[in-house]
């Protein structure tokens, strides 16, 4: 977080993004198209991507959504979130909070997007919080095709050491 | 009509506008509902490739011929120093020279059955209308958005 010579506001944004992690904590996954190419005889595509995994980003509900970017915006000075009634507000528009700290090293742009239940979710607006403690996006859930995700697994299965010996006769 | 019409004349075009494009080093090309679009895409001088049709049109004795409308839509990001201003109406000149005066060649493009990369006869600049091929300035689109486009709009026939 960078300093701003305000520990008692760093704190309180700080708080407030916890809160709401903590009440309205889903796992989503980010994604950026990294290259993308057409070959236009054949119309194949090819695309690659780089995604992450956030473990708990704040997804309000639409209802709620617009209350609780208002406060925040309030409290992160974020004014261009404090009316988001003129941004277009309607069905399938979500809020996403997301902690920079789960996000390391993650400049969003608005090419990016997120997928949540399953749902993608294209980014209509994206601003980072005051003092780089997070960033707060407003989604919108595309219809369509379900989108392609990066799958996950970790490894649980351990290995068994098997001894074998051979017998070298000179 | 062949159904795999549609499909050949849209790769031969996005193709042939490709590889025009590609004259052009600074300009990033792409096609419309095609290419997924990219950060670099909206940061870049850009070409965008846009086709309707083909207009199926039927006459006497079992005669069909096509139309096309090909809108290449050229981007231009507007650079206060090291930047040419004529450069968007160069490049228009070469997109609105190839439709005049190159060959605009439909392939059986794919990997299909019926998709042998062989010509099927070429497009040809359409003399009932007026005004076929033609370049639309729009200046600098919006007061805070800073790029100025261009476009170049032609309506084609295809004889077969």
């Amino acid at each position: 977080m960078a300093n701003n010579g305000n520990p008692t506001l760093n704190k309180l944004v700080r708080q407030t993004i916890y809160d709401l992690k903590k009440r309205y904590g889903a796992k989503i996954t980010v994604y950026r198209l990294s290259s993308a190419a057409t070959d236009y005889e054949t119309g194949v595509k090819t695309a690659t991507k780089v995604s992450l995994d956030v473990q708990k980003a704040a997804v309000l509900p639409s209802s709620e959504a617009r209350r609780f970017l208002t406060s925040i915006a309030f409290i992160s000075a974020s004014k261009s979130f404090v009316s988001p009634g003129m941004q277009g507000w309607d069905q399938n528009v979500r809020g996403f909070i997301l902690d920079a700290r789960d996000v390391p090293g993650w400049e969003f742009e608005p090419e990016d997007w997120l997928v949540y239940r399953d749902d993608r979710y294209e980014i209509v607006t994206v601003e980072r919080l005051e003092f780089d403690t997070g960033w707060m996006i407003i989604g919108k859930q595309t219809k369509g095709s379900v989108p392609e995700q990066d799958i996950r697994v970790n490894v649980v299965d351990t290995l068994d050491l098997q001894d074998s010996e051979s017998e070298t006769v000179e | 009509m062949n159904t795999n019409l549609p499909r050949w004349m849209f790769s031969s075009m996005a193709k042939h506008f490709s590889d025009v494009a590609a004259t052009i080093p600074e300009l990033t090309y792409y096609v419309e509902g095609i290419d997924e679009p990219e950060s670099e895409n909206f940061q870049n001088d850009s070409v965008l490739f846009k086709m309707d049709g083909p207009i199926a049109h039927q006459g006497s004795g079992d005669v069909e011929w096509y139309t096309v409308e090909i809108m290449i839509l050229l981007t231009d990001i507007i650079q206060l120093t090291n930047d040419n201003a004529y450069d968007i109406y160069t490049w228009a000149g070469v997109f609105q020279g190839s439709m005049l005066n190159d060959a605009l060649g439909i392939y059986r493009f794919g990997d299909g059955v019926e998709d042998d990369d062989s010509l099927i006869c070429c497009l040809a600049p359409d003399p009932s209308v007026r005004n076929n091929v033609r370049v639309v300035s729009y200046g600098q689109i919006d007061k805070d958005l800073r790029i100025k486009q261009v476009s170049i709009n032609g309506r084609f026939v295809l004889h077969c």
